[in-house]
């Protein structure tokens, strides 16, 4: 094990280690610009250059490997002369766009600029022009002028989805980042070059002059549009999410996302079930309110089950583990039923990287909350395979995003009581609609395909007559003189975590130790 | 028979309770007193303050540190120039950087004009609430220039918020000297004249003279600093005992009474205003050219030709916008003499633009709990003067 002193600290660290991660473990932070963990090395922006004793010139810290007895100093004058030399190299052809740049707040030359240097500029030439506001791909625009040949985008692009769609053209100071001639950066994870970028040379054109990040507010959450649930970074202001941002998490998605899963908060934001609302068979829609709902959803249910027909409660995919365990203990204690049925949505692309098929937030801990409470949880497919000929049946939806199987010939769905985000086909065939809060809109825990659990956090308002699942179905019960096993959120959430069971409650967007098994 | 006139007989009395304040024509500045008097005798005085609390250091725990003069500003809003110079001079100590001489020079000038307002009103008050309305009308006629002349250097007549972090905004406007000469000589002339109309004024004097006395020892205990203790004798001066900015390389002397009641806290402040003019004299004599900031950009904002035409500029007028001036960890306490003594800014730092934990040491507070003992036995117009000759401010006091 080599010895390192750092600043004057001595320490051991694992042989192989470079100086920028002995500094950190030593405590010490070294600037960098074009070094990410994910990324190979290419210690081309010189910022994170170190004195070492011995050593003719200073070294960079990201490329080089600490030695045996290695004497390394971070913050001397050699130091602070190089660093200051760097940001002005690289400023000398920056443009003054920080007012309507939409990286400024978050700019890692900024911060370097202002700690490191904060010198005027010495030198009073033309900077070199170069393209700026390039539609570089759907989703992606370039600045060229921004750009300081960090060439992460590139080695992203290389080494992690391999479609090299980015690459530096030209030399000197005339050097700049291009797609190839005639070809459009249109990787489906684009997007993480714009996080990569440390300036604003490639910004997000959805996110785009849309909002200045210091008024963004963050929560963590988890993306729910897969079952890979990576952990996500909602930045939100006021009511209205403005973007998710990976977090790192080495079990679930490294450092990355995909561009569908980034955009799809967008869903959330039109064609939402604002209020409840009842549409009698044949008849106009109405609007009601929440109370006055739960008295029709309870009357409708009770009749049919009076009748003798079957209700079959129906959970989507994309439920939570709370919500889905509000939907097992209405299904039980309120319509006595040991079978309940899995809404989901159905399969789409996938890749090696991230995107996995199944596109469902938690259709794998639903599974495992059913095994554990020991119900039957069959897919939506075989809804009306029980329902002789000619019968009418009653539905509870819990969530939608799934399509309902056409009823055979003769069967008729006389009471269906839909808890919906969106006005989607499965909300469409209601009878009684309840708006439910969206999945930023509310807390909660989601089971990805690997057995990891994740607990999302509220970032933004729900619409004013949304209430939770929970809440809902609690609601409906009363009115058919039925009690619940649970009284709160809290109560779910306490029986969500036990259920993963030798979970540790979980701290909000963080991952519980994976306790569900993946099948 | 009466407490105060044993020639009056004996009358059936019982004890009145008074509420004096929150809004009453003499407790400027929201105060409510609850009275227990027998007859016109003090019996129990309970005071309340806490009317004018705006949660100053509350609010400025969300701010950058630039963006706490403004709040500074409304402490004292009698000399609010000298609490900006305060909280400048404890932000500094605990970035641990001096500021460049002539910007020395002027925060001791906006100081000591400050003190001279200070006292001016300070003396003016006293004077009306007791009938002198004329000598209100000078006193408050001399303040008035001074509130001119800061409108020309700061844009705002009280409230300057001029200083910041690592400086002031700007330089002196051009022929400010020969403007507080002006001032400074008409001053005179209305001091002359106050001093002619009220120092052997019978009527103030009676009203004066050996009420709301307080000893040098009692003065000490309750934590008094400023003109009351002065007049209570004892020479403490922060600009004397500790010097800060430049008041060891001018001349000046620190009045002291001998009693501790009203007339002579008026005596200390009338020559302390005699003192500072000449302080500001002094000043203008000495002060040499030169910046006004440190030069440094991750303190001082650069200048606007930097900011809008270099990306540089641009980048670290940005980062002072809006992040602020990064102070490392640490605490610290900068006091400077204000116009009712010891202003005290407890600052801790966790190293980001915003203060972690502001905390004042408002001078009056500690004045404002002896005046139950200044004028308990006194008669009821005794408050009067004795609440205007400590000067409570509102703004101070209750933060």
């Amino acid at each position: 094990m080599p010895t390192v002193t750092i600043d004057g600290k001595t320490f051991e660290v694992d042989p192989g280690t470079t100086i920028l991660n002995a500094a950190k473990q030593g405590g010490t932070e070294i600037p960098t610009f074009c070094f990410h963990e994910g990324l190979s090395i290419a210690a081309n922006c010189r910022i994170c250059l170190v004195e070492v004793k011995g050593a003719p010139k200073p070294l960079a810290a990201c490329e080089v490997q600490v030695r045996d007895g290695m004497e390394v100093l971070t913050d001397s004058p050699v130091v602070d002369e190089a660093r200051k030399g760097v940001l002005e190299f690289i400023l000398l052809n920056h443009p003054v766009d920080c007012p309507v740049c939409d990286c400024a707040g978050e700019c890692v030359l900024q911060d370097h600029y202002h700690e490191h240097s904060a010198q005027p500029s010495r030198i009073n030439i033309k900077k070199v022009r170069k393209g700026k506001a390039i539609r570089v791909g759907p989703r992606v625009m370039l600045d060229k002028e921004r750009c300081i040949n960090c060439s992460r985008c590139v080695r992203f692009l290389r080494e992690v989805t391999g479609s090299e769609q980015l690459e530096q053209v030209q030399r000197g100071n005339k050097t700049e980042i291009s797609a190839f001639p005639g070809k459009k950066l249109d990787d489906p994870y684009s997007l993480c070059t714009v996080d990569l970028c440390p300036v604003g040379a490639l910004t997000s054109r959805d996110f785009r002059f849309k909002k200045r990040v210091w008024a963004l507010k963050s929560v963590p959450s988890v993306c729910p549009e897969c079952a890979r649930g990576c952990t996500v970074r909602a930045d939100f202001e006021k009511d209205r999410i403005y973007r998710l941002v990976p977090k790192e998490n080495q079990d679930v998605n490294k450092w990355w996302m995909c561009d569908e899963g980034r955009l799809a908060f967008h869903r959330f934001e039109t064609d939402r079930v604002v209020h409840p609302y009842s549409r009698p068979v044949g008849g106009q829609d109405h609007r009601i309110t929440v109370d006055e709902a739960a008295e029709q959803a309870a009357e409708e249910l009770s009749s049919l089950v009076a009748g003798g027909r079957k209700v079959s409660v129906v959970l989507s995919g994309s439920c939570s583990q709370e919500e889905a365990l509000a939907g097992f203990s209405f299904a039980r204690s309120a319509l006595d039923l040991d079978t309940v049925y899995l809404g989901c949505r159905p399969d789409g692309e996938k890749d090696d990287l991230l995107r996995l098929a199944d596109k469902n937030a938690n259709r794998n801990g639903i599974a495992a909350l059913a095994e554990k409470l020991g119900v039957k949880l069959l897919d939506v497919a075989a809804i009306f395979g029980a329902s002789g000929e000619g019968e009418s049946c009653g539905i509870v939806s819990v969530g939608t995003e799934y399509e309902l199987p056409r009823p055979p010939e003769g069967t008729r769905v006389e009471g269906a009581v839909v808890l919906a985000v969106n006005q989607d086909e499965a909300a469409k065939k209601g009878t009684v609609i309840f708006p439910i809060p969206s999945h930023y809109e509310k807390r909660g825990t989601f089971v990805n395909h690997a057995g990891i659990a994740q607990q999302t956090t509220r970032a933004v308002a729900r619409p004013q007559e949304a209430r939770s699942v929970h809440v809902i179905l609690r609601k409906i019960a009363r009115n058919m003189q039925k009690t619940l096993d649970y009284t709160r959120f809290e109560d779910l959430n306490a029986r969500a975590l036990e259920l993963l069971s030798g979970a540790e409650k979980a701290e909000e967007g963080a991952a519980v130790e994976a306790a569900v098994t993946s099948e | 028979m009466s407490a105060n006139n044993p020639q009056v007989p004996d009358l059936a009395t019982r004890e009145m309770f008074l509420q004096m304040g929150p809004s009453h024509p003499a407790m400027h500045g929201t105060v409510k007193m609850n009275l227990s008097v027998d007859g016109e005798t003090i019996k129990d005085i309970d005071i309340h303050i806490g009317y004018l609390h705006r949660g100053f250091e509350k609010m400025c725990e969300n701010r950058t540190y630039n963006q706490c003069f403004p709040y500074a500003d409304r402490l004292n809003y009698v000399s609010p120039a000298i609490n900006n110079v305060g909280l400048a001079l404890a932000l500094e100590k605990l970035l641990g950087i001096e500021v460049p001489l002539r910007t020395q020079y002027i925060r001791t000038i906006i100081s000591e004009i400050a003190r001279i307002q200070d006292h001016l009103t300070a003396i003016a008050a006293s004077a009306l609430e007791l009938g002198g309305f004329t000598a209100m009308l000078w006193g408050v006629e001399a303040r008035d220039h001074y509130y001119y002349l800061f409108e020309e250097l700061a844009g705002a007549r009280v409230t300057l918020s001029y200083c910041r972090v690592g400086g002031v905004a700007h330089d002196l406007p051009e022929g400010f000297e020969e403007k507080f000469e002006e001032c400074a000589q008409r001053t005179e002339e209305l001091q002359a004249d106050i001093d002619t109309l009220l120092t052997r004024n019978r009527i103030f004097m009676d009203r004066m003279c050996d009420v709301g006395a307080v000893s040098g020892e009692d003065a000490i205990e309750w934590g008094f600093t400023g003109p009351c203790l002065r007049a209570s004798g004892v020479p403490y001066d922060v600009r004397k005992d500790h010097p800060y900015l430049v008041y060891d390389k001018v001349d000046f002397e620190v009045p002291v009474g001998h009693k501790g009641d009203n007339f002579d806290r008026y005596l200390v402040r009338m020559e302390e205003i005699r003192q500072s003019i000449s302080i500001v004299r002094q000043c203008f004599k000495q002060m040499p050219e030169g910046p006004v900031n440190v030069g440094d950009w991750q303190v001082t904002l650069p200048p606007k030709d930097e900011v809008y035409d270099t990306i540089e500029g641009m980048i670290s007028n940005f980062k002072l916008v809006f992040e602020g001036v990064k102070i490392p960890p640490g605490e610290v306490y900068g006091y400077v003499e204000g116009g009712n003594g010891e202003v005290g800014f407890y600052v801790v730092a966790d190293g980001t633009g915003k203060p972690y934990r502001l905390h004042v040491r408002p001078p009056c507070f500690a004045i404002m709990q002896a005046l139950a003992d200044m004028v308990t036995g006194h008669m009821i117009a005794d408050i009067i003067p004795t609440f205007d000759s400590i000067n409570m401010i509102g703004g101070e006091i209750d933060r």
